[in-house]
């Protein structure tokens, strides 16, 4: 598991109110509870924060799942997608 | 002469500064050409000129104008505009000097019964509704004002209560189904979509259905419908209450939908709203999904007739015969303006969204 993917479970931990281990490889909105609208924008918000990046319009709603952030995220910060 | 109307610009501000006049006094201007640059809390407007003609210019830059006031005039000719400057010059308050009053500072005074003396104390030129409320309840011994964004939600508030008798009716739907379609609708199309997107979709596809809670009633009691299920959403992330307007939902698909609320997300998140996203809601829907918020009552945004509510996901124990099985339900709002709907309408409006939550087939369409 990447460095960035445990940083994001770390957020997504934090946001969503479960901990790190409980949250799956694939995880996505619905499977977990609190990961719904709002919570998807309070993690959006988290994750912009701590990797220092901004996300586009179109990311709010094409991340869907704990591989598709990490890809983004990665790119973003001019890592390997 | 065609007047010059401050238009609704959005359902959070009730006024709107001039800050310029693009075009002067006197000019020949084209229909539709830009004329002035009007300001409210959220953004900027190109205000465009409503026809051909030569141009009157009675507002005053940096002055606030309430929706609906005229701040100047279209005539077709000089004969035109010289009638009407001469008539201006013999009206009554201008020959007095007196102040312009916005309507809603009028209905505002004449409810609290304030004496001509009592408003001319105001000393401004242009006496908005704030005024005649800073008025009515003067700061206790110099107490701190409230924030220009939060003083223009009170003036909101403050005219919804004042001038809609509203009712309310609550509606218990169940969504374990839904909440289970949107799982795989959201795998199947890689697109993050969530229950409120599904109810403000829902809602938008039922305006040839239930006219009076789409569109907008006027001080006459005259109700102007739509079908084009313009909804109005509200957003906030800490950054301040927005309601942007999905316009014309009820011809896009969910995907469509959600989208753009997705879009308008992101905008609450940067504050970059602009003056068009703000404007023109047919209906309004309050979200406040907070883990175990049950409901908020909302208030009605005029002129609109009704405004939704949503409150968090709340789960319950039911019997499916002998055997308990944990159901998934919200409760939702419907405040509605009592002068234009009655509690049946209300309720048959509250059960279509109900049937529409509760069939999980409706994502497919």
């Amino acid at each position: 598991m990447s460095d960035v993917t445990e940083r994001i479970r770390s957020e997504m931990a934090a946001v969503f109110g479960v901990a790190a281990a409980d949250i799956p490889a694939d995880a996505a909105p619905g499977r977990i509870e609190k990961w719904n609208s709002l919570g998807h924008m309070q993690l959006i918000v988290a994750l912009e924060e701590a990797f220092k990046i901004r996300f586009g319009d179109d990311d709010l709603i094409r991340l869907v799942s704990l591989p598709e952030i990490t890809a983004t995220v990665t790119r973003k910060l001019g890592g390997q997608p | 002469m065609i007047e010059i109307i401050v238009p609704t610009i959005n359902t959070n501000d009730v006024d709107a500064v001039l800050r310029q006049w693009v075009k002067k006094a006197g000019d020949r201007v084209a229909a539709g050409e830009l004329i002035a640059v009007l300001e409210t809390t959220k953004a900027s407007y190109e205000l465009e000129s409503p026809a051909a003609g030569i141009l009157e210019a009675l507002g005053e830059e940096g002055q606030s104008y309430a929706f609906g006031a005229a701040i100047g005039a279209i005539h077709s000719d000089e004969a035109s505009l010289l009638a009407a400057r001469a008539a201006r010059q013999a009206a009554p308050a201008a020959a007095s000097g007196g102040p312009v009053i916005t309507a809603a500072a009028q209905r505002l005074i004449d409810k609290l019964g304030l004496t001509p003396q009592q408003v001319a104390a105001i000393r401004k030129r242009v006496i908005k509704e704030s005024d005649v409320q800073a008025l009515a309840e003067p700061s206790a011994g110099g107490g701190a004002q409230l924030s220009a964004q939060q003083q223009t939600i009170a003036r909101t508030v403050g005219r919804s209560h004042a001038t809609i008798p509203d009712a309310f009716l609550l509606q218990k739907i169940d969504v374990t189904a839904a909440l289970t379609s949107l799982i795989a609708y959201r795998e199947r199309h890689k697109a993050m979509v969530g229950l409120p997107d599904l109810l403000v979709w829902s809602v938008a596809q039922l305006t040839g259905s239930f006219p009076m809670f789409f569109g907008q009633l006027d001080d006459s009691l005259a109700m102007r419908t739509s079908t084009a299920g313009n909804i109005g959403v509200t957003m906030d992330v800490g950054r301040g209450l927005y309601v942007p307007v999905l316009r014309e939902a009820s011809s896009l698909t969910l995907l469509q939908a959600s989208a753009q609320l997705s879009s308008f997300r992101m905008k609450a998140l940067r504050n970059t709203f602009e003056a068009a996203d703000l404007a023109g809601g047919d209906l309004s829907i309050s979200l406040n999904t907070d883990e175990g918020t049950v409901l908020v009552k909302p208030i009605i945004l005029p002129p609109q007739t009704c405004m939704l509510s949503v409150g968090a996901v709340l789960k319950e124990l039911v019997l499916a015969g002998t055997t308990p099985i944990e159901r998934s339900y919200v409760l939702l709002g419907v405040t509605y303006d009592h002068r234009a709907i009655n509690g049946f309408q209300a309720g048959a409006f509250a059960r279509a969204i109900k049937s529409l939550l509760e069939a999980p087939e409706v994502l497919e369409r």
